[in-house]
């Protein structure tokens, strides 16, 4: 036996309640996995909301009618998928008063067969009047979008060099556009040319979806934006007056939907996080307290052979501080290990976008749910020491009490 | 004077009204002398140890050891007082369960220092007091009269001037208890203050004072004053 540090005595006390301190290790892991979890969760949501808002340049998405959900789980959770109308309908759109630009885009989907690399969503855009992907794409890649080339989505592997096999043909990869959290991640953008060309390899592999459509008098989508001066609803109005059998999405209420969905779901994990926060906080000090009830002869033995009420005082915090150290460490690097590798997972079965902060972001997170963690600990002793400190009765040795 | 014990009064407050455990009291010890406090239960002879070691403070009155008064000392400077002066017996089995006789021994000492220094101390003392052979067994396998050794052997390791005993043959048959109070003449005669408390009658052979504790009032019941 070395000097008798509080630490060692402290662990000692721990160590011969192993069941008691495995239970509140274990109860303060779960609140630090929790806030930990949680927090970096809901941070992800709203990262992946801001960045759907910033990519989404469109006010309204005209596509056919019962297709909206399909259009969608497209853009938010990217569940590859097609739908047309006739190109004769779109083509009105833009004439239709209050609507400043529109621009038809093309849907394809490759499959996970041995003609393709992997399955995809296509979208094809009319370079000549599109107004949402070019501008993005100009972040990353200067000039146009030639005829054949290939803009793919941030999650998209291109494993043989630059290219990527779609029906057969392989295509150069031209760019690879920024993270987003969204469907898009899963996309490949090229022009109407390439989508084309596209479509009709994969109808000369017979593929079924491609009978009785013709690229060049079809479309998918309408991306409308609205006039200055009007309002979304009255272009809608407009709309529906003048086309029928058409569907009109408006990317606000999309973006509201999912904004009301994560504010719910973030509410409730800040409400459940508070709540475990004060359960664990109660529960430790009621034990604590019981503890050092249990401990008073003992405790009070220390005092009368010379120990401070500094020392048992320290005694007593250490062991809270060990308890939720170790708690605090244990469900970080828990939550670390469920959540960054199976961030993919995640997403997909939220089917929210879900888009990873910077480290700096993550670090602070992490800092300030151990911080809280292992607060915890000591927090719950405060009760017990203050009564330790106060008291001096239990110095008389009373032998029960 | 080592320890002077001067006016003490120590009020308890029970169910809103206060008591004094202790009233009045007053009496010294000087360097070598084996006093014996007596008196029945709930008569205050734990108060009196307690209050002494600095443990809990009086209502009234001073206790000095080597002239200094505990009052208006920190917490701190009276732990410190406490454990390299006083050696301590608390009442009933006060050997930490966790611990081996020896490390039990050594407690007082490493509060403040490193144990390898007064490891062969303590074995030394454990050996003086004849359980030499139980030095790593835990408490629980101790009969009473060995923890009884072992408790002495732990009061003494820093070698106090003044040893507080509460009671300590209390649950030791006859035998043991005429062993432990011989070990306790023998540490007083080293030169040691040994103040002893006590319910049983028959300890005027050893003592050189003998006090009789009554609801808190302490009386001289028989003087050696041919030993001074
Ligand atoms: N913290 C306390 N609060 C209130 N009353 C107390 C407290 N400690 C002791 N007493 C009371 O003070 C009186 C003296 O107690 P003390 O423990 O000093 O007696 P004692 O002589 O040591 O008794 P015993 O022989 O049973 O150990 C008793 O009536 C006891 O109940
Ligand atoms: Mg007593």
């Amino acid at each position: 036996m070395k000097e008798l540090g509080s630490a060692d005595l402290a662990v000692k006390n721990l160590k011969r309640k192993p069941f008691r301190t495995a239970g509140l290790i274990i109860l303060v892991g779960i609140l630090s996995f929790v806030l930990f979890g949680g927090t970096i969760l809901a941070v992800n949501l709203r990262n992946g909301l801001n960045s759907i808002k910033s990519r989404f340049g469109a006010d309204l998405m005209i596509v056919p009618l019962g297709a909206n959900s399909d259009m969608e789980n497209i853009l938010i959770k990217g569940e590859p998928n097609y739908f047309y109308f006739d190109k004769e309908l779109a083509n009105g759109i833009a004439q239709i008063q209050g609507v400043e630009k529109a621009s038809s885009q093309f849907f394809l989907t490759s499959t996970s067969q041995d003609c393709c690399d992997i399955p995809v969503q296509f979208i094809g855009f009319d370079p000549n009047t599109d107004f949402t992907v070019q501008p993005w794409i100009k972040n990353i890649y200067e000039g146009n979008v030639s005829d054949g080339a290939l803009i793919v989505g941030n999650d998209i592997t291109v494993e043989d060099g630059e290219k990527l096999k779609f029906f057969d043909k392989t295509y150069p990869v031209a760019a690879k556009l920024e993270e987003t959290g969204t469907g898009i991640d899963q996309t490949v953008f090229a022009n109407m040319t390439t989508l084309k060309n596209l479509f009709y390899a994969a109808k000369e592999k017979g593929f079924s979806f491609t009978e009785n459509i013709d690229p060049d008098n079809m479309v998918s989508t309408v991306l409308v934006k609205v006039a200055p001066g009007f309002e979304a609803d009255e272009v809608i109005h407009n709309i529906r007056a003048n086309i029928d059998g058409l569907q009109v999405i408006k990317t606000k209420n999309m973006m509201t939907d999912i904004s009301e969905n994560l504010g719910a779901f973030i509410w409730f994990l800040y409400i459940f996080a508070a709540m475990l926060l004060l359960i664990v906080l109660i529960v430790l000090s009621v034990v604590f307290s019981i503890t050092v009830n249990e401990r008073k002869k003992e405790l009070s033995v220390i005092r009368a052979l010379g120990a401070s009420k500094r020392y048992v005082l320290s005694v007593i915090f250490k062991e809270a501080l060990i308890v939720s150290i170790s708690g605090g460490l244990a469900g970080t690097i828990l939550s670390s290990i469920l959540i960054f590798p199976f961030s993919t997972y995640i997403s997909d079965s939220i089917g929210l976008p879900y888009l990873q902060p910077g480290v700096g972001t993550v670090i602070l997170i992490l800092a300030a749910s151990l911080l809280i963690s292992i607060a915890v600990g000591p927090a719950a002793a405060i009760n017990s020491a203050v009564k330790i400190s106060k008291s001096e009765t239990y110095l008389t040795m009373r032998e029960e009490e | 004077m080592l320890l002077k014990v001067s006016d003490l009064t120590k009020e308890y407050k029970r169910g809103g009204k206060s008591f004094a455990a202790l009233n009045n009291v007053n009496f010294t010890a000087k360097t070598g002398e084996f006093i014996s406090i007596v008196g029945c239960s709930g008569s205050g002879k734990s108060t009196l140890l307690s209050i002494i070691a600095g443990l809990q403070t009086p209502t009234d009155g001073e206790v000095f050891i080597e002239s200094q008064p505990l009052s208006g000392l920190t917490d701190k400077e009276i732990s410190l007082i406490r454990s390299t002066k006083i050696g301590y017996i608390p009442q009933g089995q006060s050997l930490l369960s966790n611990l081996t006789v020896i490390d039990n021994v050594c407690l007082p000492y490493v509060f403040t220092h490193n144990a390898d220094d007064v490891k062969k101390r303590a074995s030394d003392l454990i050996m003086q007091l004849g359980i030499g052979e139980l030095s790593n067994c835990y408490p629980n396998s101790l009969s009473g009269g060995e923890r009884r050794r072992a408790v002495i052997a732990r009061a003494l390791i820093n070698s106090p001037k003044i040893i507080l005993a509460d009671e300590p043959t209390s649950d030791l048959d006859r035998k043991n208890t005429k062993e432990v109070i011989e070990i306790f003449k023998k540490i007083a005669v080293q030169g040691t203050a040994v103040i002893m408390v006590t319910h049983e009658n028959d300890t005027q052979s050893y003592s050189d004072f003998v006090y009789e504790l009554s609801e808190g009032t302490l009386r001289e019941v028989f003087g050696n004053k041919l030993k001074l």
